[in-house]
């Protein structure tokens, strides 16, 4: 017993040591640099100061900007969850052509999500595709602004991150347990009822799964209002890309990415105490 | 479901099948433009092609994503299914905080896993290049091998280990002549994902590359960062044709294992 | 199991070796060239062909990462992470680096293509005795705009003009930008009060719903005719000139800003010789020409300007008329507080 035990701590440390080195401790630092003295053109000082929260607690645009960030990220993550579960569904109950379909998934799943941007770039700009073809059927006089605005971002997130809302749903789907709809037709419930009362509740795990994976890159990305929004729009991830990369300050860069952490990880813990499922591996 | 149903959520998966691809597309089709601004079919061409394989940013780039992804997946995959045996093998005081820590890297933003490595590499004055990126690609991937390999594990029959060992061989042996064959298939396909991620990952990349050593992810957002240009068009289709080519692979090899 | 440990042991030694490794590659002695150069600069500066025919010349190679502003540049810089051999900051940011002791001392000897800048650009009050920096290219800020979308002659107060909303771009930077508006205003942009920043902050904010985009680079917005009036650097306006004959350039009433970037060899740098050469290749007359060829900046270099044609010296964008220079203002720098309540405001018009 006492040797299974070594042997399993021998076995997990590897990854336990790679984790602390290149995961735990650099956040660590984060919370340490978070709590540090600003020279003024950003060296840091390791004297305690709280400065940093106070700048983000007292100016109003900190807290708005994280606000921001979770508003769009959630309405991005509920459409998401609106189009992927139907989507899902049909495909879970596509017989032969199923694997065809979820393989054509996989594609726009594994296409950078860069790469992916970019197209949306080609068709919204105002020299663009969509605003070209309306403009040659005489639709529109002057091109539409359709990149720039709040709506592109959700567009954005709801593109880049639909997949990762997808497979999960469709491999909850598709584990389900036919049993329980023929037990629940046998009873007499039409296939409304059905599926509100069984389907539904039964793969809940897997909209919970997707729900996390899809909202927390969303909440943090920085990418879509850098490359739809001409910089017009920012979000918290790319204030700390800001603060860290261009104006030098890592305290503030700490400490927003850190409140940004809390956030998230309480956002996931809530969603986790929805479910009672025991089964942990919903996240592959 | 009732054919109207049916009809309706078909229509429907169509529409969304449309537009995810359509965008991606219209980016192909353009890459062929013979007009450098603007999106006005001007004609056939396959200079950007060519300018694309002339171009050492891009060569390089391509380089350092694959030496990257190499080494990510050589770790990631030793470390993350040796976790997953211990884990789903013994049971030892601290295992629940253990799983947890496995998920941090899941549930975490990747810009705060980002900026936490680069505060560290800023702290131990590291010079940054193609040694500081994959740190942070390993640590990510390896949770996702872990979960792979487990999921492979609890579908073994630990009858056929059991009967190894009735047989005589040690742990050693069972292990290399009996476990290891049967969740190969889930070590592969744990390699692979992190292979993928770490070829399409872009946000630890950004921050922790140096001079010299940029990816393919972080090349692709400074050229686009200046605006649209064929040249990016053409690179984009032949990373989207890649990723197709390497999907329908994997379908493949998934199906020939069932 | 101890195979495990140590195999990973192992692993972490090799890692670190390979880190450390990367670190002396490149350390090179007076008088012996370096494998490698590094050059941080700005984005759109620097033809490929040049660092080509440098590494075909000297077999050295220069590996080019760019920035888009000096903010960037020091911050990475500053970060202790990289190990730049040259850096390419603007006048102003050359005083401060000087005075924060980040610059090594230039020998003059392994320079001698200096002679060949215009004496005007020797000995500037930001580097008076030209110890630690050699001009590049020099330029300003102003308006480029489509002549086809534009009537007149526009000046900032123009950029807020609604007719052309959703087609105006100004700088991607707290400093140019509000420096943009202090000016517009009539305020002093290098010594600008609390109240001065506020009133530009309103001010951009009233600009905000009009812009197309915050661009640091709009040249190729400006050749599609996406973008009809940009504030941006002369030679990005140079570049689109040169795709879209409809584009031209003019420094406004109310002032634009002048700067100049220069050549300069940061403390961190275990290459001071080969950069030393670098340095002194980019002087040369037809390297020079080069250079501005392609980014139509001013060139400060008289061997480059002696091959230019008539029409590149009369170039709107790279050499604007007199008159138009009278007006404007050189960049200084700005105390630490100064600068991050701009950054500060600059954030707070893009959230609200």
């Amino acid at each position: 017993m006492i040797k299974n035990i070594r042997l399993a701590y021998s076995m997990l440390s590897p990854s336990l040591i790679w984790l602390l080195l290149f995961l735990i401790v650099p956040i660590v630092m984060v919370t340490v640099i978070s709590f540090t003295t600003n020279e003024g053109y950003g060296g840091i000082i390791y004297e305690f100061s709280t400065e940093a929260y106070e700048t983000a607690f007292l100016s109003s645009m900190y807290l708005k900007v994280i606000w921001n960030s979770i508003v769009w990220a959630f309405i991005a993550t509920i459409i998401c969850l609106f189009l992927a579960y139907p989507f899902a569904y049909f495909i879970a109950h596509a017989g032969k052509w199923k694997n065809l379909l979820i393989l054509l998934v996989m594609i726009p799943f594994w296409t950078n999500l860069l790469v992916r941007l970019y197209a949306w770039i080609i068709l919204l700009n105002g020299e663009g595709v969509i605003n070209n073809f309306l403009m040659d059927l005489g639709l529109i006089s002057d091109p539409l602004t359709l990149m720039y605005t709040p709506a592109s971002v959700i567009l954005g997130m709801v593109y880049g991150f639909l997949p990762f809302m997808i497979l999960p749903i469709y491999s909850s789907i598709e584990q389900l347990d036919k049993t329980y709809l023929e037990a629940a037709e046998d009873l007499g419930a039409n296939p409304m009822k059905t599926f509100f009362t069984v389907t539904l509740p039964l793969t809940f795990p897997g909209i919970l799964a997707g729900f996390i994976i899809t909202f927390v890159p969303a909440v943090s990305v920085f990418v879509v209002t850098d490359l739809l929004t001409g910089s017009k729009l920012v979000m918290v991830g790319n204030v700390i890309r800001d603060a860290f990369l261009i104006e030098m300050n890592w305290q503030l860069g700490s400490a927003l990415s850190i409140l940004l952490m809390v956030l998230v990880l309480l956002s996931v813990l809530v969603f986790m105490k929805f479910t009672s499922s025991k089964d942990k591996n919903f996240l592959v | 479901m009732r054919p109207k149903t049916k009809k309706i959520l078909f229509l429907f998966t169509t529409l969304i099948f449309m537009f995810f691809y359509i965008p991606i597309i219209i980016l192909m089709a353009f890459s062929f433009n013979d007009s450098k601004v603007g999106t006005v079919w001007t004609g056939f061409t396959f200079d950007w092609y060519k300018s694309l394989f002339s171009n050492d940013q891009i060569i390089s780039a391509v380089t350092n994503s694959l030496i990257i992804a190499v080494i990510t997946t050589l770790i990631a995959t030793v470390f993350g299914t040796l976790a997953a045996l211990a884990i789903h093998r013994y049971n030892f005081p601290g295992k629940k905080a253990f799983n947890f820590l496995f998920y941090i890297p899941v549930v975490i933003p990747d810009i705060i896993v980002a900026v936490a490595l680069l505060a560290l590499y800023g702290w131990l004055d590291i010079t940054l290049g193609i040694s500081t990126v994959f740190p942070g690609h390993v640590a990510i991937t390896i949770s996702y091998v872990m979960l792979v390999v487990i999921a492979r594990l609890a579908g073994l029959d630990a009858s056929l280990e059991e009967a190894a060992k009735d047989l005589g061989a040690n742990e050693w042996q069972t292990f290399w002549k009996v476990t290891f064959p049967l969740i190969f298939p889930g070590v592969l396909a744990g390699a692979l994902l992190a292979f993928t991620i770490s070829l399409d990952e872009f946000v630890i990349s950004y921050f922790t590359t140096g001079p010299g050593s940029d990816t393919l992810p972080v090349l692709v957002y400074s050229m686009v960062r200046l605006g649209v240009s064929p040249e990016i068009n053409a690179l984009s289709t032949i990373m989207v044709l890649l990723i197709v080519i390497m999907v329908v692979i994997t379908g493949r090899k998934m199906r020939v294992s069932k | 199991m101890k195979h495990f440990v140590k195999l990973f042991l192992a692993i972490v030694l090799v890692l670190l070796l390979a880190a450390c490794g990367s670190d002396d590659a490149g350390g090179s002695s007076d008088g012996e060239l370096a494998d490698k150069l590094y050059l941080f600069n700005w984005g759109e500066y620097m033809p490929q062909e040049v660092l080509d025919s440098f590494e075909e010349e000297f077999g050295v190679e220069v590996v080019y990462s760019t920035y888009s502003s000096n903010q960037e540049m020091l911050t990475k810089l500053n970060s202790g992470t990289v190990n730049y051999d040259i850096v390419v900051p603007t006048d102003y940011i050359v005083k401060r680096m000087i005075n924060d002791d980040l610059l090594l001392e230039l020998n003059m000897d392994n320079i001698p293509n200096f002679e060949n800048i215009q004496s005007v650009f020797h000995e500037r009050d930001f580097d008076p005795d030209n110890k630690f920096s050699v001009p590049y290219l020099y330029g300003s800020t102003g308006i480029a705009y489509n002549t086809t979308k534009i009537e007149g002659t526009p000046s900032y107060a123009d950029l807020w003009n609604e007719a052309y909303a959703g087609h105006v771009t100004v700088q991607d930077d707290p400093r140019e930008s509000l420096s943009m508006v202090l000016q517009t205003l009539g305020l002093p942009m290098n010594d600008p009060s609390e109240e001065d920043l506020q009133k530009a902050k309103e001010e951009l904010a009233k600009l905000h719903p009009n812009l197309l985009a915050y661009d640091s680079s709009p040249s190729a917005q400006l050749i599609s005719g996406e973008a009809w009036i940009s504030h941006t650097y002369s030679g990005e306006a140079g570049i689109a000139m040169l795709e879209n004959p409809d584009i031209t350039y003019v420094l406004p009433e109310e002032g634009g800003e002048l700067w100049m970037d220069n050549l300069v060899i940061p403390k961190t740098s275990e290459n001071q010789y080969t950069a030393e050469v670098f340095i002194n290749y980019l002087l040369e007359p037809e390297v020079s020409k080069q250079l501005s060829d392609a980014f139509p900046y001013s060139n400060p270099n008289q061997g480059a300007l002696d091959l230019m044609s008539e029409e590149e010296r009369t170039n709107a964008a790279s050499y604007p008329p007199e008159d138009q220079l009278a007006n404007a203002q050189w960049f200084e720098d700005l105390p630490p507080e100064t600068i991050q309540t701009m950054n500060r405001l600059y954030k707070e018009v893009k959230v609200e």
